[in-house]
């Protein structure tokens, strides 16, 4: 089945094509071929050919992609896609069930009252208006395995898609962001408020806050974190007089938090001290 | 187009026993030989009829072949709720039929006016579902369901005593609340 979701997120979704006939004419538009796939950073900048993937539980696939699926189940109360609604279209889905692919459609996409010239094998060219369509290039921009993970490349592209989904791409709020700069650990300067701290270091404070195996407040974690900063004063994260990590502006504060989050490495090869962009927790699978 | 054109074929059998029941009851239709052209004597009254009824049944079964070319399956629906429509049609069909058979016996033009005003109504109201008596002798039974989005849609299905929650699959399209079932 080939289905269109409306814009907005109670947008209706609506069928393109459900019948074998229409459908064997987008048999190009199938599952992508998946190589390497890796999980989820946003700090973390994807390489040519990866994909993104995030791993959904079950509370997540209900909200993110159960209101697809559902739709295939009883498709009759289900409208047809029409000119009317073409303008609204937001995304196209192909439901190959379990499997889903993805396509968001912008409105670079659509094509309204414009005329093309066509080439033949003989005679001269013709000029035909199209007045309402999509360009469709049959490219996924998202994939749902059928079990837990959903592939994408681009977040900012797919977000409006699924409802739920900024949980991975997790900025921390305001108070999460007080409650960090208040920590017995760090010694302040007035001036670094939660106000100006930027997206990135606020992405960087969720996921240390999320992350069980960093205790700020452990006297054994401290002991961890003070060791690091010796081992690493290359990365400059000073500490003041009372013996707690100095924090005077938003520089100095990445720098703490690329400490926080292991950025700072020794190479085990090379026994350099080096510094990453990015950095995934290995698992036993990682290496599959 | 083709869908176009169908549903107002699907109109027409459906209405067109409106018309059968005209026809059979009078001697003549005003500007329409009866004589069909000289086919059929005037007097013979059973081979005009039983021609009618060959007809009449003739155009039910071909528009059902033309449905079924024209409106491909694909749709599926999960059907909470069922009911069967004949209670509500059937009484809606006796009192047309009442009515041709009141115009039939009226000798002027004003008969076929009336009869042309009654399609153009029914064509409205049969935009919901339909209901063509002649496919019930193909084994054809029409069901009003509700399915679990709570929607109310037609479905007409050989399937009888439909009842309870149900899955279906492969169904065509007639319109956003016809359902068709081989």
């Amino acid at each position: 089945m080939f289905l269109a979701k409306l814009k907005g997120k109670t947008g209706q979704h609506q069928i393109l094509m459900n019948d074998n006939n229409e459908l064997n004419s987008i048999n190009f538009y199938k599952a992508p071929n998946i190589i390497e796939a890796v999980l989820y950073d946003p700090e973390r900048k994807r390489q040519q050919n990866e994909w993104y993937y995030v791993e959904l539980t079950d509370d997540q696939k209900q909200e993110m992609i159960s209101p697809y699926l559902s739709k295939a189940e009883s498709s009759a109360d289900l409208n047809r896609s029409t000119k009317d609604d073409y303008q609204n279209i937001e995304s196209v889905y192909r439901i190959l069930d379990p499997d889903i692919i993805f396509t968001r459609i912008t409105d670079g996409y659509k094509i309204e009252n414009k005329m093309f010239l066509n080439f033949h094998d003989t005679g001269h060219a013709t000029l035909e208006t199209q007045k309402c369509a999509i360009a469709f290039n049959g490219v996924p921009d998202a994939y749902f395995d059928g079990d837990r993970r959903l592939y994408f490349r681009d977040f900012s592209k797919i977000r409006v898609l699924f409802d739920g989904i900024e949980v991975f791409f997790r900025e921390a709020t305001r108070s999460e962001k007080e409650a960090f700069l208040k920590k017995d650990l760090f010694d302040v300067d007035q001036n670094l408020t939660p106000d100006i701290i930027g997206q990135r270091a606020s992405l960087q404070i969720a996921a240390i806050l999320n992350d069980n195996s960093i205790n700020l407040d452990d006297q054994e974690s401290h002991e961890k974190i003070f060791s690091s900063i010796d081992k690493y004063p290359e990365a400059s994260v000073v500490l003041s007089d009372l013996g707690k990590i100095y924090i005077r502006d938003n520089k100095e504060l990445t720098r703490v938090l690329n400490l926080l989050s292991s950025r700072y490495y020794t190479s085990d090869i090379t026994g350099k001290k080096m510094e990453s962009y990015g950095s995934v927790t290995l698992s036993e699978e990682s290496g599959s | 187009m083709n869908e176009i054109i169908v549903r107002l074929l699907l109109s027409l059998s459906s209405y067109s026993g409106v018309i059968y029941f005209f026809v059979i009851n009078r001697q003549d239709i005003p500007y329409i030989s009866m004589r069909l052209f000289g086919v059929v004597n005037q007097d013979t009254f059973w081979a005009r009829n039983f021609i009618y009824t060959v007809l009449f049944v003739l155009l039910a079964y071909l528009t059902l072949l033309v449905t079924k070319k024209v409106f491909r399956a694909g749709d599926s629906l999960i059907v909470s709720e069922v009911r069967p429509i004949e209670s509500v049609a059937v009484p809606t069909y006796i009192g047309l039929f009442v009515i041709a058979l009141g115009i039939s016996n009226s000798g002027d033009a004003s008969a076929v006016l009336v009869l042309v005003a009654l399609f153009l109504l029914w064509t409205r109201l049969e935009k919901i579902f339909y209901f063509n008596p002649i496919w019930l002798f193909f084994g054809y039974r029409f069901y009003e369901v509700k399915s679990k989005d709570g929607n109310v849609y037609t479905l007409v299905t050989k399937k009888d005593k439909l009842k309870g929650s149900s899955k279906f699959a492969n169904l065509r399209r007639i319109n956003d609340y016809t359902f068709l079932e081989d």
